[in-house]
């Protein structure tokens, strides 16, 4: 049976926000949003929940949780669940944003990002929303161009190694609170085609959000209300991709495992018959035919269509969660942006649908 | 049925004050359902935690033992490692399958809809919700059955509307609430209602309606089976039978004997299922629970906000009209209306027709005092028309003289006969009773539990 373990890897730059992210994620799940929620593993908890009490109870930039060092990687376990019940477990990575520009000198640390994102479904590319606060757009779509241009260099390299089987990528586009004020919807088409116009090619698609761990956060030098905005949106698209693989995996691998015990039940069938009918002369029959046989033919059809029926509660299980996170996945698309083969596309999940 | 049931709340949400108000309410509804506490109820505010343990009786003998843990609510927040009584009150959470999650309502003083949402989610929902989600996960995925109940909400329903509150709980625990799943929410104040007591009741008569109808399913199911076995067996034995010369073997006469022994056993078996069936049916203590939880909704249903149309007891709610009273009532007024008319002639007989006028005014005072008695609401409304129309009557007698004296005192007789009459035909003595609407519960049991939940604390 396909797994339903996965891991979620983030890269960006120092100071992008990645491990605010995980914070304000956790912080808007722990709690649910329609009915989905996050449960931290037994090593993550205590760190979330020590951050999440300085966010509510410091101000100024201690309330934030420190960056990732560069040769350090910080790994999260999470559980998605709907209605209480397991949808995934996903492990997010977490590197120093200066791993990038260190390369093979930042140690080991590369390395490891490195098959972490061969293990990713996704990747995750955080931008310091920060760097768009300008009046002048055109200036700062240049200055954040300047900035992912190790990012730039960093999926290039990415692409080519990986030209038949692209993986999805998520920009998450953080402290959305202050630059909202400079940038529309528009704009972040135009961010794109500046800063990652190699990614508007056929094959690829993309998908661009905002998050902000509050609109008046940054108010009063960062003293304002916690109230994360569209956190779960990221993960959310890592999770559409990561489990509709898996529950397609599944049902194929299910489809075969019924074809099999069809196959038994049919040869189980016709053993029966044959055994009742060995010489055709029902008196004759009647005595040659040995029950014990006929009851192990029929125990085989019994277990093959309980295997049958089993398997067929296991999908519909999973139909009905995958369709829960398509559905809440189609009803936020109005928060994020989705292009493919080059092209900004309206997200329909419709591909889900098909399962 | 013993359970445990865990109280989930942080410190402040009157986990105490709910035991106790629980046990006072539940206790009020004696002698139908009492409840009795095996552990002392003293020191539970100052000790970290307290595990107590109590009975539920109803009245025909019926009791479930069932354990709830009081505790210093800082607790929850703890983890593992900074409190010994941490393990203890997770072991109890996981082992109850019932859960009443307390909401303080002093919540929602702050501000609009959305800032008490924040402040739920972030004071409260963030410390409970991963306990709710610890025990679906080690319990296949499902939930504990669920009931929010909102304490200290005196006038909360005068602050925002039943809706709005509803909203805010479910948009807290927005990891709970989903469209499949929507858990009970009741409003509980501290003077007027029994909502504490009727809280754990809830839990009860769910779990026990569940038993009992599993219970009838697994027996139909299993009368289902016998039948089918029955006829197997009957097509067997008629096979067999079918059998000219072979059916006389005596080994298959066996067979034909043992299998109408196999059919007369599964009949036996499933006769007695028939009997438990309908003592299910008829099981007394589902009875006292779900009369007791059916007047609370319907009494209060602006206290019960959510869930609670899942609750259907369907007790005899329809009125009866007392059809015996009111003929009772029509003829003993045709009687003294006939006797007040015949007085009234004999008098204008014996005192001449000038003193016509001198009676007339008495007789109409009379007859509105009459009728006024025979219409009151009340007894003592009736007694006070009834002393003025015999007052009336007494000033009527004085003017006729000695032998409008004894008609009088005639007459007083008879009208104390016909009203013992009347009132032992209708047994409405020490109830409402009106002319028009006598009418009373068909159910013992309902009237008493209406009664009970209508009254105050």
């Amino acid at each position: 049976m396909p797994s339903t373990n996965t891991r979620f890897t983030a890269i960006g730059m120092s100071g992008s926000g990645k491990t605010c992210y995980v914070l304000g994620m956790y912080y808007q799940m722990i709690t649910g949003y329609k009915g989905f929620s996050l449960k931290a593993g037994k090593d993550s908890v205590r760190r979330l929940e020590d951050w999440m009490d300085m966010l509510d109870e410091q101000s100024g930039q201690d309330r934030f949780p420190a960056g990732t060092a560069v040769t350090a990687t910080d790994d999260y376990e999470f559980k998605l669940k709907y209605a209480l019940q397991d949808i995934m477990t996903f492990n997010w990575i977490d590197y120093g944003g200066g791993v990038l520009k260190a390369r093979e000198d930042g140690g080991e640390a590369y390395q490891m990002l490195c098959d972490s994102i061969e293990e990713s479904p996704v990747l995750y590319v955080f931008l310091d929303g920060e760097l768009l606060c300008n009046e002048d757009k055109d200036a700062a779509i240049k200055t954040l161009s300047k900035k992912v241009r190790v990012i730039n260099t960093f999926l290039m390299e990415y692409a080519e190694n990986h030209q038949k089987e692209m993986l999805p990528i998520v920009f998450v586009i953080t402290k959305a609170d202050i630059c909202l004020e400079y940038v529309d919807d528009k704009d972040i088409t135009a961010i794109m085609e500046e800063c990652f116009d190699f990614l508007m090619v056929k094959g690829i698609r993309f998908y661009v959000t905002m998050v902000s761990l509050g609109k008046e956060i940054a108010d009063d030098n960062y003293s304002g209300e916690v109230d994360p905005t569209c956190m779960h949106l990221p993960f959310f698209i890592g999770i559409y991709h990561t489990f509709m693989n898996f529950c397609f995996a599944l049902k194929s691998e299910i489809l075969e495992e019924e074809q099999r015990n069809q196959g038994v039940i049919s040869d189980s069938q016709s053993a029966i018959y044959h055994e009742r009918n060995k010489t055709g002369w029902g008196f004759l029959d009647s005595l040659l035919c040995k029950e014990s046989n006929i009851e192990r033919c029929r125990q085989q059809i019994a277990n093959a269509n309980e295997t049958i029926q089993s398997n067929q509660e296991l999908l519909t299980h999973y139909k009905k969660l995958m369709n829960a996170v398509s559905s809440q996945l189609l009803r936020d698309s109005v928060h994020f942006k989705m292009f493919e083969d080059g092209i900004e596309k309206d997200f329909d999940a419709s591909e889900s649908f098909e399962l | 049925m013993d359970a445990n049931i865990a109280l989930l709340g942080l410190s402040g949400s009157g986990k105490t004050n709910f035991i106790n108000e629980a046990i006072r309410d539940i206790n009020s509804f004696f002698p139908k359902i009492l409840i009795e506490s095996h552990t002392s109820m003293e020191g539970t505010e100052t000790k970290d935690f307290s595990d107590l343990s109590f009975t539920l009786k109803a009245y025909d003998g019926v009791q479930w033992d069932f354990n709830v843990c009081d505790y210093n609510g800082e607790l929850i927040k703890a983890q593992e490692s900074d409190n010994v009584y941490f393990p203890e009150i997770k072991k109890h959470f996981q082992s109850s399958n019932a859960w009443i999650i307390l909401l303080d309502a002093n919540y929602f003083a702050f501000g609009t809809k959305e800032e008490i949402v924040r402040l739920f989610k972030r004071k409260v929902a963030r410390y409970l919700s991963p306990y709710i989600s610890d025990y679906a996960e080690e319990h296949d995925e499902k939930p504990p059955e669920l009931l929010f109940v909102i304490t200290k909400a005196d006038g909360l329903l005068n602050i925002f509307p039943q809706i709005v509150i509803k909203d805010i709980v479910m948009e807290a625990f927005e990891s709970v609430f989903t469209p499949e799943y929507s858990p009970m929410i009741l409003l509980s104040d501290t003077t007027i209602t029994k909502s504490a007591g009727l809280a754990i009741l809830t839990l009860f008569y769910i779990r026990y309606a569940d038993e009992l109808s599993n219970r009838v399913l697994k027996l139909n199911n299993r009368n289902h089976q016998i039948e089918d076995d029955v006829k197997e067996l009957g097509r067997l034995i008629r096979e067999i039978e079918a059998k000219k010369i072979l059916g006389k073997l005596p080994a298959n006469r066996d067979k034909v004997k043992s299998y109408q022994g196999q059919i007369e056993s599964l009949d036996m078996e499933k006769g007695m299922n028939d009997i438990e069936i309908n003592q299910c049916s008829q099981d007394m203590g589902i009875k006292h629970l779900g009369t007791a939880v059916q007047c609370f909704i319907d009494n209060n249903s602006r206290l019960a906000i959510n869930g609670f149309d899942r609750i259907h007891y369907s007790y005899d709610k329809t009125l009866e009209e007392i059809k015996g009273s009111d003929t009772c009532m029509t003829v003993a007024a045709l009687l003294h209306f006939l006797i007040i008319i015949g007085f009234a002639i004999y008098s204008i007989a014996t005192t001449g027709i000038l003193n016509v006028l001198k009676v007339l005014v008495p007789v109409i005072v009379l007859l509105v005092f009459v009728g006024l008695a025979a219409d009151a609401r009340e007894n003592t409304l009736k007694i006070i028309f009834g002393i003025f129309a015999i007052g009336t009557l007494i000033y009527f007698g004085s003017i006729v003289g000695a032998k409008g004296l004894m008609i009088l005192v005639g007459y007083i007789a008879f009208l104390v006969i016909t009203v013992v009459i009347a009132e032992k035909l209708d047994k409405t003595t020490g109830k409402r009773c009106n002319k028009s609407v006598q009418r009373r519960y068909k159910d013992e049991v309902t009237l008493f539990f209406d009664s009970k939940v209508r009254g105050k604390k």
